[in-house]
């Protein structure tokens, strides 16, 4: 199904993440895997303000779950992929598979 | 001492103190910086919140396994309490662990970096929905103001 609204790269590595952590998806782990899936260094600031837009935008949800000694008494917020998102997501990967085969066509990049 | 006086006068031009007519401006070494108050002030202020936050967290801090408490203030600024307490939890659960590896002042040091390139992101997501909520006050005020005009 197509929609209207397009992801932006990053927004695509974070739902990746989400779908790639499952369960164990929480602010700190999400930043792991989205630092190792863009192959780069990126401020977990930056992760939990896109999460926000993300979840106002229907494709994420989140929750708090029980305060922990080892986070000095806070709250872990896990986030999930709503099935919204899945199909935004699925719709991206589809369109960036389309330009792979059309560079595959040519031989690839110059 | 020409530098001094331009970030003094544009901090004073903050609240219009020294309005830009003020004889103050006038004289030739200020005229040509005079438009460029507007970034330099909200930019010396920065700087010396950073500084005092820096320098008073090192006092703060010392003997204690908890991350520099005003580093984490910072974010408490822009984020709203629930979210920014499970955005700081994240970061303490990694601070403890590079603490532990490397010692606390390369630990610190790693929080402070966190925070402020994260500060940056945090601070423009609430300005844009500020202007947004102040968008929509303008646009409410607007129709208000033609349905009685």
């Amino acid at each position: 199904m197509a929609t209207n609204d397009s992801l932006g790269t990053f927004e695509q590595i974070i739902l990746t993440s989400l779908v790639l952590l499952g369960e164990n998806a929480y602010g700190a782990t999400v930043h792991e895997k989205v630092e190792e899936l863009a192959e780069g260094s990126r401020s977990i600031g930056s992760v939990y303000t896109t999460l926000d837009r993300l979840e106002q935008k229907g494709y994420v949800k989140s929750w708090f779950g029980d305060p922990t000694p080892e986070r000095g008494g806070r709250a872990k917020r896990f986030f999930k992929i709503t099935a919204v998102g899945q199909r935004v997501l699925q719709q991206a990967m589809k369109v960036a598979d389309n330009m792979v085969t059309g560079l595959r066509e040519i031989g690839g990049l110059a | 001492m020409t530098a001094f006086k331009i970030i003094w006068l544009s901090i004073l031009s903050i609240p219009e103190f020294v309005r830009p007519e003020n004889s103050l401006w006038q004289t030739d070494e200020l005229k040509g910086v005079k438009p460029l108050r507007f970034v330099l002030a909200p930019v010396v202020l920065l700087i010396a919140i950073f500084a005092v936050l820096v320098v008073t967290s090192r006092r703060n801090t010392s003997g204690s396994v908890h991350p520099p408490l005003n580093a984490a203030f910072l974010l408490y600024l822009f984020y709203d309490a629930k979210n920014c307490d499970a955005l700081v939890g994240d970061l303490e659960e990694r601070y403890r662990i590079i603490r532990k590896r490397f010692g606390a002042r390369r630990a610190n040091f790693w929080y402070w970096t966190q925070v402020i390139r994260s500060v940056g992101p945090i601070a423009w997501a609430a300005t844009k929905k500020l202007l947004k909520a102040a968008s929509g006050v303008a646009a409410a005020l607007e129709i208000w103001r033609r349905i009685r005009g």
